[in-house]
């Protein structure tokens, strides 16, 4: 099963925004780069800064990711499967 | 007469009244000098050394006299009379004043093997004279800091191995100003000139950082100082720190300017450049008149003036609303002023070493003074120097190699000064002087920032030949000077790059003779990469044996830019065939430049602006050993048994304990620096910009990482290569450690920061202990062979080197850890005997830019050296593959740094017989033997 992972972060001004916009659907890992967890999260997958939404398959694997910045509702829509 | 008066004393050195004492043996050079029995001297050294009251000095005196009488000696030696009167303090409970009276020293076995035998502690000294001195003199030191420097809690982690406590480093000594001196600056680009105190500019600026305690820092944009002769100099930092009782000079010239500056601030003279305290009267001075400006068509604004005209009456310390005011006024000033000036802008900036605005002067006065000021106040600008109230000075600023070619060769340790050199050759030697002054004073590498790139200005016009020549030259000078401690070959960095940095496209570019040339360095490219071009052709020949050069490091820059630059292919394959034949190249990957998100959004702080900026100080910290202090994480395992409660909250600990151990390191160095300009760390305020290392306010505590693998290993029974899951619980405990980090930094007011530590010998030296404390834990992770001892931990964050994995995979999972670790970071690529093809290296190289997070990659090949045909061939052989002599040594990267195997010790022997080779191609292979 897909899913999504967001990387947020306290003071980020564009993290509310791509919080919503994953909200909007199924299956959605919100990640606070400042606490261990959310952060070892993002080194995994290489995320350098905030907001970075990871789409990952049932293995975890990456299947695409829109780093430092909010993708489209369209953008998402059209790699998840 | 009394019995005990018949006791003579065998005087040995602790004798000796103070340091000179004991390095001249003066009291021990005819083995002994017997003094008459004198118990007052006990009571004395009691009162003096351990504030004993008189009566329980006396008290002590009389029972160690009563034992020395009733044990029938008639000669005793000062050591035993010391020894029977540390028993007495222990058996009153005096653990405090026996800690302050003990002996430090080492036994007469113990200094008989370290004459005899090589300390294999690092594999770059050899045994030698000088590196005696440096293992007798660091044992004793070492002995001191854990009794005197550390609390006892951080010196028992040490001892028993939850962390380790490398060397004693060095701390630079602050210099800076007093805060109404008057300085004169301009938005940049902007025809307004301000003219403020220090304080006031400082007060000025938004954004202010507190990287430690006492200091506290802004970096503003687009703002210009005067500098010599009328140019205008970036302004890179403004700093305010606490001024904690440094000695002040004020310093005076017969023009009537002055400036009150701390004792040790570097001040230009036409002589040389000296601390204050140096300067004395009639030497002769720049200065400039502020004033002078009208004359070039800008209008100069006091902001003193500038506050009255707001109707704020004038104060010599702002508050906030005054602060708002004349910023808002500023802003305004600028807006409406700066088109109308633009034209006469050019009449300013660019005339260029006219050198009507800058007069000699003579020395008036120069005297200590006393100050009320609790800050005093530094500004670093592009070009190092600036016009502060009227006197051309110098601040802390600056980049090395551009420092040399300014002002020559002026050290307090050489007896002579060198003018700025007007041919390359002797700006080599100015290099190699410096570094290896330089180096005398810290524990780690000197880096020396785009040396290509500064040399270019001497290089315009030579035919290749030449170009070849000096690059040839170059090399063999850093890697021939073996005057660093204990006659260590000089430890050098070389930043190199093909295609000249963003940072210092636009710096104005010095050339021969210490003058400016009127170009930009972004105007030497060509000589830049030409030259770039000759010192990868001399590390691709090697050494006269053919072998690789161990230093100058190269490490070449690789980033976006470089992609786009011309020629990039060849120079690209070239640098690839050197890692291939030599192994000596290092890709460092500048990433994140192009990432144009704010800086509140970054994962990595260390990516920001300043630190662009700050690349124009050569090096970064974190090649020093300063303060470094390794966690040994695979003990936080054992201790927690399985819980991840425990392992986390042990982790915590540890990282705190780190801190402690640096804050309590930091109280001893600054005694050593409240000694002032007489203190024994003098040198290093001399030292000046030159100095590649530190800055004050950019110190950087290291909390080295040494052994996750294996601590991952015992907590979730997989090592950090065999599961998804083993990965993840790695990087969580990194970040971890990197959050405690940053906390704890800004609680201490430090920068902290985690580090792969090289652990050269601390890894060797943790994995022993732990054998010993905890061997049934131990023994299930440790790698290598339990029993010839040759058992070690994992580096850092690295995974098993005998893991079966593939290269790219390697690569690709160690370097996830990187973005986690700020100090410095590196994937090896061991080579074993193969040679891949370069092109096989440049893809592995560009693979790595573009799809991994990895901060550094080196490839390191074996090589066996024959003495006796002197010729150098690929792999670790028992005998010289091409005359059968076993007349041979083997030679490969340790950690950092290539070095002869047979002076490693055993712990990275064990590692070496692990390591996975690689041709490559795609599979592995395991090192044979």
């Amino acid at each position: 099963m897909q899913h999504l992972k967001v990387f947020v972060k306290t003071d980020c001004p564009n993290c509310p925004a791509a919080k919503e916009l994953a909200n909007r659907f199924p299956d959605v890992e919100i990640y606070d780069v400042e606490q261990p967890e959310g952060l070892a999260e993002a080194a995994f997958y290489s995320v350098m800064c905030t907001p970075s939404i990871v789409l990952v398959d049932e293995g975890e694997k990456e299947v695409h990711a829109w780093r430092c910045m909010v993708p489209t509702p369209g953008d998402i829509a059209e790699h998840i499967n | 007469m009394s019995a005990a008066s018949g006791i003579r004393v065998l005087k040995m050195k602790e004798g000796a009244e103070d340091a000179t004492d004991i390095a001249l043996l003066v009291s021990t050079s005819s083995k002994e000098e017997i003094n008459l029995w004198e118990k007052d001297k006990i009571m004395n050294s009691l009162i003096l050394e351990t504030n004993a009251s008189p009566d329980l000095a006396a008290e002590i005196a009389n029972r160690v006299e009563e034992r020395i009488v009733n044990g029938r000696m008639n000669t005793v030696t000062t050591s035993i009379i010391r020894e029977l009167v540390d028993l007495e303090l222990l058996e009153r409970g005096l653990g405090t004043m026996h800690k302050k009276h003990s002996h430090l020293g080492l036994p007469t076995y113990d200094v008989e093997q370290i004459i005899m035998s090589a300390n294999k502690e690092n594999s770059n000294t050899t045994h030698n004279p000088e590196s005696i001195n440096l293992t007798l003199a660091e044992a004793i030191l070492k002995e001191f800091a854990l009794r005197h420097v550390f609390s006892e809690n951080i010196s028992q982690a040490h001892m028993v191995g939850d962390i380790h406590l490398h060397d004693l480093g060095f701390i630079i000594r602050p210099y800076s100003y007093k805060g109404d001196t008057l300085v004169h600056w301009r938005q940049k680009g902007s025809p307004v000139i301000f003219t403020s105190t220090m304080e006031q500019l400082y007060h000025l600026m938004p954004g202010e950082t507190r990287p430690e305690e006492t200091v506290r820092v802004k970096y503003p944009r687009e703002l210009e100082m005067l500098d010599r002769d009328g140019e205008w100099t970036e302004v890179m930092r403004l700093v305010k720190k606490d001024r904690l009782g440094k000695q002040m000079v004020f310093v005076a010239t017969e023009d009537g300017k002055y400036c009150v500056v701390t004792h040790d601030h570097p001040v230009i003279t036409a002589q040389e450049i000296k601390p204050a305290s140096m300067v004395r009267v009639g030497d002769e001075m720049e200065t400039m008149g502020a004033g002078e400006s009208r004359v070039k068509g800008l209008e100069e604004i006091s902001i003193t003036h500038l506050l009255e005209a707001n109707d704020t009456t004038f104060k010599f310390r702002f508050d906030a609303e005054d602060v708002i005011l004349a910023h808002q006024r500023l802003r305004e000033m600028v807006a409406q002023s700066s088109h109308s000036y633009t034209e006469s802008r050019r009449t300013s900036g660019g005339s260029g070493g006219t050198g009507t605005a800058a007069d000699g002067q003579r020395v008036l006065m120069v005297e200590p003074v006393e100050i009320l000021d609790v800050y005093i106040y530094d500004v670093t600008t592009e070009s190092g120097t600036l016009i502060a109230n009227g006197i051309y000075s110098h601040n802390c600023g600056g980049h090395s190699l551009d420092y040399i070619k300014k002002y020559g060769i002026s050290l307090p340790n050489i007896t002579s000064t060198s003018k700025p050199a007007k041919h390359p050759e002797v700006l080599i030697g100015h290099m190699v002087k410096m570094a290896s002054t330089l180096q005398s004073h810290y524990a780690g590498a000197i880096g020396w920032e785009a040396v290509n790139m500064f040399f270019a200005p001497y290089l315009v016009g030579l035919e290749y030949k030449r170009v070849k020549q000096l690059a040839q030259m170059l090399i063999y000078e850093f890697n021939q000077l073996a005057g660093a401690r204990g006659s260590q070959v000089v430890f050098t960095d070389f930043n190199l790059y093909w295609n000249i940095p963003s940072h210092f496209r636009e710096a104005p570019a010095i050339g021969p003779g210490g003058e400016y040339t009127g170009k930009k360095y972004k105007d030497y490219e060509k000589e830049a990469q030409v030259f770039l071009q000759a010192l990868f052709e001399i590390y691709l020949e090697g050494d006269a044996m053919g072998k690789t050069f161990v230093f100058p490091k190269p490490l070449l820059h690789i980033n976006e830019d470089f992609f786009r630059t011309e020629g990039h292919e060849e120079f690209l394959d070239l640098a690839c065939e050197v890692a291939s034949k030599q192994g000596i190249t290092y890709f460092v990957f500048d990433r994140g430049d192009e990432v144009t998100v704010s800086q509140c959004c970054r994962l990595k702080l260390k990516l920001s602006e300043e630190d662009m900026k700050e690349l124009m100080t050569p090096e970064r910290t974190r090649f020093t050993a300063l303060q470094n202090i390794t966690v040994n994480m695979p003990r936080i395992a054992y201790k927690a048994n399985g819980s991840d409660e425990v392992l986390f909250t042990e982790l915590e600990k540890a990282v705190q304990m780190v801190a402690k151990a640096h804050l309590q390191k930091r109280e001893f160095i600054k005694t050593l620096l409240d000694q002032g300009i007489g203190g024994p760390l003098s040198v290093l305020c001399d030292s000046k910009d030159g100095d590649p290392y530190l800055r004050v306010e950019r110190l950087t505590y290291l909390v080295g990482l040494l052994g996750l693998n294996e601590m991952v290993q015992h907590h979730t029974g997989e090592e950090l290569h065999e599961s998804q899951e083993a990965l993840k619980f790695g990087l969580k405990v990194v970040a971890n450690m990197n959050l405690a980090c940053k906390r704890l930094s800004e609680k201490y007011g430090i920068n902290m920061v985690l580090e792969e530590s090289p652990a050269e010998s601390s890894g060797y030296r943790l994995a022993k202990l732990d054998m010993k404390y905890y061997p049934k834990q131990a023994e299930r992770v440790l790698k290598g062979g339990l029993e010839g001892s040759e058992y070690y931990y994992t580096n850092s964050v690295h995974l098993n080197v005998e893991a079966d994995i593939d290269y790219i995979e390697r690569v690709q999972k160690q370097s996830i850890f990187h973005p986690l670790i700020d100090a410095g970071a590196i994937c090896h690529i061991w080579l074993g005997e193969h040679e891949p093809d370069p092109v096989s290296v440049r893809n592995f190289v560009v693979k790595t830019f573009r799809n991994t997070q990895a901060s550094q990659i080196a490839f390191s090949p074996e090589f066996t050296v024959c003495d006796d045909c002197r010729r150098t061939s690929r792999g670790l052989h028992d005998e010289c593959p091409l005359c059968g002599s076993s007349n041979i040594y083997g030679i490969t990267r340790i950690v950092g740094y290539f070095s002869k195997v047979t002076t490693w010790n055993k712990g990275k022997i064990g590692e070496l017989k692990d390591r996975v080779t690689t041709d490559l191609g795609g599979g592995f292979q395991r090192a044979a033997s």
